[in-house]
């Protein structure tokens, strides 16, 4: 059996800000070669992680080791093999996105030819503007060229709060190709936060729910959001008739709820065609089927929560 | 390293506009005190010397380009620490109001070093200023007026400094303002540490120079005994330059006051900024 | 008792010789003497040794044409006491004047007069005015002067021989009283009020000496009066 690397491994971390507990006995790991999604509504402490990841802030307790290593006694060893986006884009405005490139270069711990970073402005989209002021540019371009200066120094990890914040659905779409790229063609291992689960569903190989600091499930995305019941809504012509033919039926008692056109089941993967059929050869004109899988309706419910 | 992160931070400095607000006043200030001396400056030497010119029959320039630069520093010496804070109390706070503590502080650099750089561009701005400021008063004071004995009108007594015995006593009083300057930058920074707005630390340093001003300016036994801790009152020591003899234990103990000043505050600075939870 | 009688043995002594000396001969004559000398140029340097006032030595050229122009040259700053620099004895004869013959002295060796000048010209500054003169080169050997505004003044002379025939000054000394308010700022800083408090001793009245040398003396070489044009 291969031995497989944490990349990340956060171990009862906790951070408050003075009485509201932001981070609470948190505990991850991200293994090499993971698009790890870090999944959570606003305000479920993913950011709050992610600068604790990258030592903007100190944990009050619990302990961070980045490659095997204590991130709180080896902080610039790691650094060096870490690219990061925290929250929003932000950068010296007032110098062109060149000139913060070449600036982050040369103090990201290893020599960044000027060529790499032409590369990276080129990679991003951003190299016909690359004399340009940052202040000019827009909230898009920004962010790219947030994630040249994250893949700067080619990390090894690479760190990123919801990049497609802000973007256009085209924007998003690029950024999501890039991550998955870097992840399948430069090895790269990604941590990358969200509150979109549809977004870390096609990007992730691993995930974790956080909210309100704590992990809710951790593991395979794939696995995650395939195991278990769904939430399956048939859109049908006649309710009234639908629930007498089933009435009496095993099917009955798998009703959820019921509205004006719509029955909601709760039921297994391969269940959905076996109703399906038996309502159609029962005369039942079924316009729609439409499953939610309950991992999804439950996250949906937390950030209805936390909005 | 410190010297890459040096070399940044001066960069960074010196592509920010603010930078040159300082410069610019400076620039126009001072050419316009040599332009009131040009038309004024022989009156207002006449009324200084008009108890002397009863008895005594005064030849030879007094009007020169080392006076008028002696009243600039007189003038200007108070209002240059608020021109440092604008450039010091944005160095800190500037990053995090811009957002860009997490580009720095997200490298694999110490935040010491950023500290350590950090200070040391704006004390390289300090003494630019105050270069500068030399620079300004004393060519085009020599340019338009010449140079000349040094008439020193001090409380116990008045001076006149021959012109070989001046120039040095310009480059040291110049040295100390730079000095007085760096404590009043790392005023400025140490409050840069504590917020992420720059304002703050901006109009809370001029609000400790103003007060500290105030205090010694009211003459009242309580505030009396405030004086020898009140930095602003090391910081005009740079006319101890210009006595003579030089008055030796009291210019060591400014520098060492205003050196004291300097550690202090950078370490609370570093201390502080080490332990700072980054929001921004 | 003894310093009263031999107070009085001098007062008696000078008193026979004042019914005997003529003080507007001498003092005529000391004019005459001086007269002869049209024009000099010296290079003198000041020694400045004034409570409150710190200068170092000056250098200067001094330029002199009868009856009373005074023109002086500096590459630098210098400051002259006035009496001392500008003091002509024609100046001070010429006005309407009364005097009177109070002694004989000896001074450094030299026998002397001792006449007192009293001007009788209400715009005069000065008081009273107390010559020593050498009664064989006829040179003012010293003057003691109340000045109206501010208080007393001496000056001693030494004199030296140019071209073996003019007495023109060597060295003089200027003595006078200093009040520390005569040099108080007028323009303190507002800023450092530390820098504002009187010197401890400030009440008291002191004594201020300048010290003249002259040496390079060219005597009667034609100065013309466009140089004297000036202000100085």
């Amino acid at each position: 059996m291969a031995t497989v690397e944490n990349v990340i491994e956060i171990i009862n971390l906790n951070k408050r800000f003075k009485e509201i507990v932001a981070v609470d006995n948190l505990n991850l790991k991200v293994l090499r070669g993971d698009v790890f999604g870090f999944l959570g509504p606003n305000g479920a402490g993913k950011s709050t992680t992610i600068r604790l990841l990258v030592s903007l802030i100190a944990p009050n307790s619990g302990a961070i080791n980045i490659f095997g290593e204590s991130l709180k006694e080896n902080r610039k060893k790691i650094l060096t093999r870490v690219g990061a986006i925290v929250e929003k884009p932000d950068f010296y405005n007032y110098l062109s996105a060149y000139k913060n490139l070449k600036i982050l270069s040369k103090i990201s711990g290893i020599e960044v030819k000027s060529s790499r970073i032409f590369e990276l402005l080129e990679l991003v989209g951003l190299k016909e503007r690359y004399k340009s002021k940052v202040k000019t540019y827009s909230h898009g371009m920004k962010q790219r060229l947030g994630i040249a200066q994250a893949l700067l120094h080619d990390p090894e990890l690479i760190i990123l709060d919801e990049p497609t914040t802000g973007l256009d659905p085209f924007g998003m779409k690029e950024i999501r190709d890039l991550i998955i790229k870097l992840s399948k063609e430069e090895n790269k291992t990604i941590f990358l936060s969200s509150h979109i689960l549809s977004e870390i569903e096609m990007i992730a190989d691993r995930m974790v729910i956080i909210n309100k600091g704590k992990t809710i499930v951790e593991g395979e995305v794939k696995e995650l959001l395939n195991s278990g019941t769904l939430k399956v809504t048939f859109e049908v012509d006649n309710v009234d008739k639908t629930k007498s033919i089933l009435d009496g039926k095993s099917w009955y008692k798998k009703i959820d709820s019921i509205s004006e056109d719509k029955l909601t089941f709760t039921l297994e993967q391969n269940d959905i065609g076996t109703l399906n059929k038996y309502l159609v050869e029962n005369g039942i004109t079924v316009s729609a089927v439409m499953p939610k899988r309950s991992l999804e309706e439950y996250f949906l419910k937390i950030t209805s929560e936390a909005n | 390293m410190i010297y890459n992160l040096f070399k940044i931070e001066f960069l960074k400095v010196f592509k920010k506009w603010r930078t040159y607000i300082g410069f610019l006043a400076v620039g126009v200030l001072v050419p316009l005190v040599h332009l009131a001396m040009y038309l004024e400056g022989q009156n207002s030497l006449d009324f200084i010397t008009r108890d002397l010119r009863q008895s005594f029959l005064l030849v030879g320039n007094l009007l020169n380009g080392y006076w008028i630069s002696y009243i600039i520093l007189n003038v200007i010496a108070v209002h240059i620490p608020f021109l440092i804070t604008l450039v010091a109390g944005d160095l800190l706070a500037g990053e995090a109001t811009a957002g860009t503590y997490r580009l720095l502080i997200t490298r694999p650099i110490s935040r010491m070093q950023i500290v350590t750089s950090k200070f040391l561009t704006g004390f390289s701005y300090s003494a630019l200023l105050i270069l500068w400021l030399a620079i300004v008063s004393l060519v085009i004071g020599i340019l338009v007026f010449g140079t000349g004995e040094l008439l020193v009108v001090r409380s116990e007594m008045i001076i006149i400094f021959d012109k070989s015995d001046i120039f040095w006593r310009f480059l040291l009083a110049y040295g100390f303002a730079i000095l007085g300057m760096t404590v009043v930058c790392s005023l400025a920074f140490f409050f840069s540490s504590l917020v992420e707005n720059a304002i703050g630390p901006i109009i809370t340093t001029m609000a400790v120079i103003i007060i500290f001003i105030i205090i010694s300016a009211i003459d009242v036994e309580i505030f009396r005994s405030f004086k020898p801790y009140l930095f602003t009152n090391y910081i005009l020591n740079w006319k101890e330059f210009f006595n003579d003899p030089l008055d030796m234990n009291k210019i060591i103990n400014s520098v060492l006051v205003l050196g004291g000043h300097i550690i202090v505050l950078l370490t609370a600075t570093a201390i502080i900024f080490q332990k700072k939870d980054i929001l921004s | 008792m003894l310093l009263k009688i031999v107070t009085l043995l001098f007062f008696s002594i000078g008193l026979t010789f004042s019914q005997n000396k003529d003080p507007e001969k001498i003092l005529e004559r000391v004019k005459d003497e001086f007269k002869v000398i049209e024009d000099y140029k010296a290079d003198i340097s000041v020694k400045v040794d004034i409570p409150f006032i710190k200068m170092p030595e000056r250098e200067a050229k001094l330029y002199f044409k009868q009856p009373d122009n005074i023109h002086i040259e500096s590459e630098g700053f210098a400051m002259l006491p006035k009496e001392g620099i500008n003091f002509s004895p024609i100046s001070l004869f010429e006005s309407e004047h009364t005097s009177f013959y109070e002694k004989e002295e000896i001074i450094e060796g030299i026998e002397s007069a001792v006449i007192k000048v009293i001007p009788l010209n209400d715009k005069s500054d000065l008081v009273l005015s107390t010559l020593w003169i050498d009664l064989e080169r006829y040179l003012i050997l010293k003057i003691e002067s109340s000045r109206k505004p501010t208080g007393t003044f001496a000056i001693e002379f030494d004199y030296t021989k140019i071209n073996e025939k003019y007495y023109l000054p060597e060295r003089i000394e200027f003595t006078f009283s200093v009040e520390p308010l005569m040099f108080r700022s007028r323009n303190r800083s507002q800023l450092n009020p530390d820098e504002n408090k009187q010197p401890e001793d400030s009440s008291k009245v002191k004594t201020g000496k300048v010290f003249i040398n002259y040496s390079n003396y060219d005597v009667n070489t034609g100065i013309p009066d466009s140089l004297f044009s000036g202000k100085d």
